[in-house]
């Protein structure tokens, strides 16, 4: 994950985060119950919330959002409840970053909206890993290597 | 304000959170390696905004007799500290709207990510689960 060099880059990239973290989280909720499926179908629910969010910003800037990629690969298999929080919890660490690094692209409201995001996120992070780091997100390619592209797109 | 104000504000903030969690942890008999690490992260922080700053460990408090339970004064203190990091985490939100230099709002946008979810921890909320 390199650093986006504008705010367009950053709604972009940021967006293609949110649509791999709603694909990793159903593989996450496939693996877990109780509290922690609950937890899973929560964080869904944000993240499509988050989606819709971003695509919004970049139709006003009068750009195409971009698309979903039409398939994902986990970097490691997701068949226990352990492995699925590893992943949630990289995911979140990921997109902590990428809305930090959207927050420095972006003015106003929105740069308040892409903070507040980042702490959710490294919040999330949290529930699923019962730590946090000092600066969440900080390594770069984080959710590059939880979930991926195999398209590239 | 300027990212010189937002700078020193910022450092301030750090500055005493270190200093609450040298309070608490010299009197806590349960969950200390957690305070330690927070205390690293904000440490962390501070550096990161000031490389110069090398901040002296405040005295801890004694610990004193007292008729409460040491379990509820751990939980107490614990519950301090979880409002001191709420309100950081929200400050470097507002701090992030004044700050001009893209890499200092990145980092603010980063600590109040951090101090959220520690928040989120010393309330429990972390506990995976």
């Amino acid at each position: 994950m390199t650093r986006p060099a504008s705010r367009a880059e950053a709604l972009s990239s940021t967006l293609a985060d949110e649509y791999a973290a709603i694909y990793g989280y159903g593989l996450v909720a496939a693996q877990v119950v109780g509290l922690s499926k609950r937890r899973a179908q929560s964080a869904i629910e944000s993240h499509r919330s988050r989606r819709d969010q971003l695509r919004a910003s970049i139709t006003a800037s009068g750009q195409s959002p971009p698309i979903p990629a039409p398939a994902y690969d986990s970097s490691t298999p997701i068949t226990t409840p352990g492995q699925a929080a590893d992943l949630a919890a990289a995911m979140e660490n990921g997109l902590a970053g990428s809305y930090a690094q959207l927050a420095a692209l972006s003015a106003n409201a929105e740069r308040r909206a892409a903070a507040l995001a980042a702490q959710e996120s490294a919040v999330r992070a949290s529930s699923w890993s019962g730590v946090t780091e000092a600066f969440p997100g900080i390594v770069d390619g984080a959710l590059a290597t939880s979930v991926t592209n195999p398209t590239g797109g | 304000m300027g990212d010189d104000a937002v700078r020193s504000q910022r450092v301030a903030t750090e500055t005493a959170l270190i200093a609450a969690y040298d309070r608490v942890i010299g009197a806590q008999t349960t969950g200390v390696d957690e305070l330690r690490t927070f205390r690293e992260h904000h440490l962390a922080h501070l550096k990161a905004l000031d490389p110069a700053n090398d901040p002296t460990p405040t005295a801890s408090l004694a610990v004193t007799t007292s008729p409460t339970p040491q379990l509820a004064k751990d939980a107490a203190a614990r519950a301090g500290l979880r409002t001191l990091e709420t309100q950081a985490a929200s400050s470097a939100v507002e701090l992030c709207i004044f700050a001009g230099d893209v890499e200092l709002v990145e980092l603010l946008a980063r600590i109040g990510a951090s101090e959220s979810a520690h928040a989120a921890l010393l309330s429990g909320r972390g506990t995976p689960g």
